[in-house]
């Protein structure tokens, strides 16, 4: 079962010059979703995604939703952020 | 003869009341146990003020210190802290800030400053070297803190470096601060104490060594810290280029950026008011503060549309909320023409943005009419905003309440507005709402300021928390994270470093630059060191203490506890602020009320 | 031969700092042979010897204390009588003067290394072959 979601590039990966902003069909599965992404139409930027720390599912970090079992549904946004850093 | 590197081993001390001045040594034990910056002023006010003084009277002091790295070739090292009692809270206050007065300070040969008394009528210190001069500051008088700094780099040379009040600093408002080479030492109002003791200015120009104990190692050590600077992005890449404003459409993502007075924190003008934008059509350029490789801070241009022409170095992502959530504004132009405003007057934007949004709901809750003010103050209507904060920079008409504070203002006007006046201990919050994130709830109530993001900051760790350890809508393991963050901070607060360069450098690296820059071994052990940072946050701790200060002033505006956030990621959650609380004060060692206990005071030589 | 690219330029004083040390092992923004002009409101720019095909700071040395090595003023502290003609002479101001010894300090390229472009973070002196 796939769905269609917004996924979101924000600011931080200066060197990064695809689109900002993408419609993507994903699995429901977010880990599944999300390994997808990143072999995928996401793969240009080109980091160390082990960790995926800079993930937010509607605003809820990644590995949160993976412990809640979050299914993703149509119109979910997933966004990679930036570090928030000091001020 | 002077066996001090890294400081000067220097202080100098102006008395504004007998009109002179005098240097001192710099005792090594207050180097040792307190490193600098905050935590010298933490040690010198607490010993030298009685509890209950007046922070406009003259008994109150103003403590300007560098730290053993500010003015060394280590990044960020441009800081300056000034301390005093604050008219805002009348409580502990550190300001802190960046660009070049630290440095040059320093450079002529001091590493504190301690301002007291008060002159018989306006006057600026000059320093240029040992040479100290109180002058006359009549024909400044009323003058912006633009055109004051202007005059005296005219007068004196291009290269004097200067801290000014503006009108509001003159007229003693509580949220104005002192502006120093287009940075500010912001909040808490200690232009408000400057304004009180007639001093307009302090202009610095200095040309003697800064000594390191072992260049050598020191510039090795350097070496390495740029090579990781380099690599890092979001610290390297994406601040260089966004500035502050990196974080500003992740932090709406997130849904922690308060809307209209924090009625809500996802803003809809986030499509015309996001960093990509400001990027491409306002940034003109990048400028940097001492020794900075960063540059975080923009110069920004209106370059058409209603604010054509506006333009400031700035804006910073608190300015950018302050003037643009916070009062449900979307124009650009606005925010910047607004900061520019708060800086000419010299008023700490964080409690300008953060009152006028305060001002705004209490005139659509006709709690303060038309008339009263002289225009209607609705969400979103950017002109009037921009009207309100000129009468909060002059102290003017219903501008005269307002810069008092949201906490004075809400006691004058009553009918309720408490609730949602949203400051702790009387400094007014900033922008990360702490109903999204806990653990920020935790840290604006136990700040020893009042409501700052700057004494320990969660807000990445607890959104970005490295495999969903941390949950930003859960109380649990923030205390502990609040704690030691309040003491790295103040490490670094003394330390004489920006907090975004320490961060990008981490602790390891640097104790090894404290180390070769001052030949103290303990400075070069992160465990050391950060029991000087307990030590000073336990400080401050007392300083409030004294000024009665305890549990009750560690809490949150109502709206904060109890109003449920009504959409976005944290739906439905106020702040749980009494179990982090309640853990808070045990990892501390501080009784339930709050106060330090006598085995921590002891193990901490307090 | 060096170019200043002084739009990118941020007034960090990066240069400044690592030229005194290099120089001095002190950090003294009155030791350094480069120094940051800032134009208010913010344009800054760093401020060094341009290593003139016809310098006129060597002209201007009655002493001969001021010679040409690998394109760069030399200065034989020994002649100098510290008159500063040199000083007054450079048409882009960019001879100082050590606030200790009263002698001028002119540019020496770091032997070559140029420590003032290899530490800036922006780029902003380049050195040009």
């Amino acid at each position: 079962m796939t769905v269609t979601v917004t996924v979101k590039i924000y600011a931080y990966v200066s060197a990064y010059d695809g689109p900002r902003e993408i419609s993507v069909e994903l699995p429901e599965d977010v880990a599944e979703a999300v390994n997808q992404l990143l072999a995928g139409p996401c793969s240009k930027l080109n980091m160390d995604w082990g960790s995926v720390n800079h993930l937010l599912i509607n605003g809820r970090n990644y590995h949160l939703a993976v412990a809640e079992k979050t299914k993703l549904k149509d119109g979910d946004i997933l966004s990679f952020v930036s570090m928030f850093c000091g001020g | 003869m002077n066996d001090y590197y890294g400081y000067t081993g220097k202080t100098l001390t102006v008395n504004l009341t007998t009109g002179t001045w005098m240097t001192g040594i710099l005792p090594q034990e207050l180097a040792v146990n307190f490193l600098g910056g905050k935590g010298f002023g933490a040690q010198i006010l607490f010993d030298r003020l009685n509890s209950g003084v007046d922070p406009l009277s003259q008994e109150n002091i103003m403590v300007f210190a560098t730290g053993p790295l500010t003015g060394t070739p280590a990044p960020g090292s441009s800081r300056t802290v000034m301390s005093t009692k604050s008219p805002l809270t009348g409580l502990w206050l550190d300001s802190n800030c960046g660009g070049f007065f630290g440095p040059e300070l320093k450079q002529a040969g001091f590493d504190i400053l301690i301002i007291e008394g008060r002159a018989p009528e306006p006057v600026y210190i000059l320093i240029e070297n040992d040479r100290v001069e109180i002058r006359p500051a009549g024909d400044l008088w009323g003058q912006d803190t633009f055109k004051i700094t202007e005059k005296l780099k005219a007068r004196h040379g291009s290269r004097h470096m200067t801290a000014c009040i503006g009108p509001a600093g003159e007229k003693m408002a509580p949220i104005a601060g002192i502006v120093s080479e287009y940075r500010t030492f912001a909040r808490g109002g200690g232009g408000a104490v400057m304004g009180s003791k007639n001093l307009k200015a302090i202009a610095v120009k200095g040309n003697k060594d800064i000594k390191l104990n072992d260049p050598d190692i020191f510039m090795r050590v350097l070496k390495e810290v740029y090579d990781r600077l380099r690599t890092v992005s979001a610290i390297g890449g994406g601040r260089t280029r966004y500035g502050t404003n990196v974080i500003l459409s992740s932090v709406n993502e997130a849904g922690i950026h308060p809307v209209r007075n924090f009625q809500k924190a996802v803003f809809d003008g986030r499509g015309r008011i996001n960093e990509k934008e400001l990027a491409e059509k306002y940034y003109v350029k990048n400028r940097a503060c001492f020794s900075c490789p960063i540059s975080c801070s923009k110069a920004s241009k209106v370059a058409a549309g209603k604010y054509e022409g506006s333009f400031n170095e700035g804006p910073e992502y608190e300015n950018v909320w302050a003037f643009g959530a916070q009062c449900g504004n979307s124009e650009m132009g606005a925010i910047i023409q607004a900061e520019y405003l708060c800086d000419k007057y010299g008023i700490d934007s964080i409690s300008a943005g953060n009152i006028t949004g305060f001002a705004m709901e209490c005139f659509e809750k006709g709690l303060i009419t038309e008339k009263e003010i002289g225009f209607s103050l609705k969400f979103g209507d950017d002109e009037a905003m921009l009207k309100f904060v000129e009468l909060l920079g002059r102290r003017e008409g219903i501008g005269e309440l307002f810069s008092n504070g949201v906490a004075s203002a809400a006691e004058e006007i009553g009918k309720g507005s408490g609730y949602f006046a949203i400051h702790v201990k009387g400094m007014e919050l900033p922008a990360y709402d702490p109903r999204g994130v806990q653990g920020m709830g935790l840290a604006y109530a136990t700040s020893d300021r009042g409501g700052c993001h700057l004494r320990a900051f969660s807000v990445g760790a607890e959104v970005l928390s490295p495999a969903g350890k941390m949950d930003p809508l859960g109380t649990d393991k923030k205390a502990e994270f609040i704690k030691n963050n309040q003491d790295l901070f103040a490490v670094i607060d003394s330390s004489g470093l920006c907090l975004f360069a320490a961060s990008s450098m981490s602790l390891e690296f640097i104790v090894k630059l404290m180390e070769a820059a001052t030949g103290i071994k303990d400075f070069g052990s992160t465990e050391e060191v950060m029991k000087i940072g307990e030590r000073v946050y336990n400080q401050t701790r007392m300083f409030n203490v004294r000024e009665g200060a305890d549990r009750r002033l560690d809490t949150l505006p109502g709206r904060l506890l109890s109003e449920a956030m009504p959409d976005g990621p944290a739906q439905g959650h106020v702040v749980q602020l009494e179990p982090m609380l309640n853990e808070y004060y045990q990892l501390r060692g501080w009784d339930q009320k709050g106060i330090p206990d006598s085995a921590t005071l002891e193990r901490l030589k307090i | 031969m060096i170019k200043i690219n002084n739009k990118s330029c941020t007034g960090c004083r990066i240069c400044e700092i690592v030229c005194s040390m290099h120089h001095n092992r002190v950090v003294n923004s009155g030791k350094a042979r480069v120094r940051v002009v800032t134009k208010w409101p913010w344009e800054d720019t760093p401020n060094l010897c341009r290593q003139c095909p016809k310098p006129k700071c060597v002209g201007s040395c009655s002493k001969g204390a001021l010679t040409i090595t690998a394109g760069h003023p030399v200065l034989d502290a020994g002649r100098c009588d510290k008159c500063l003609s040199c000083v007054e002479a450079c048409p882009y101001d960019a001879i100082f003067t050590d606030p200790e010894s009263g002698l001028p300090i002119p540019c020496d390229t770091c032997d070559g290394e140029y420590n003032c472009s290899q530490w800036c973070p922006n780029k902003v002196i380049e050195v040009i072959d």
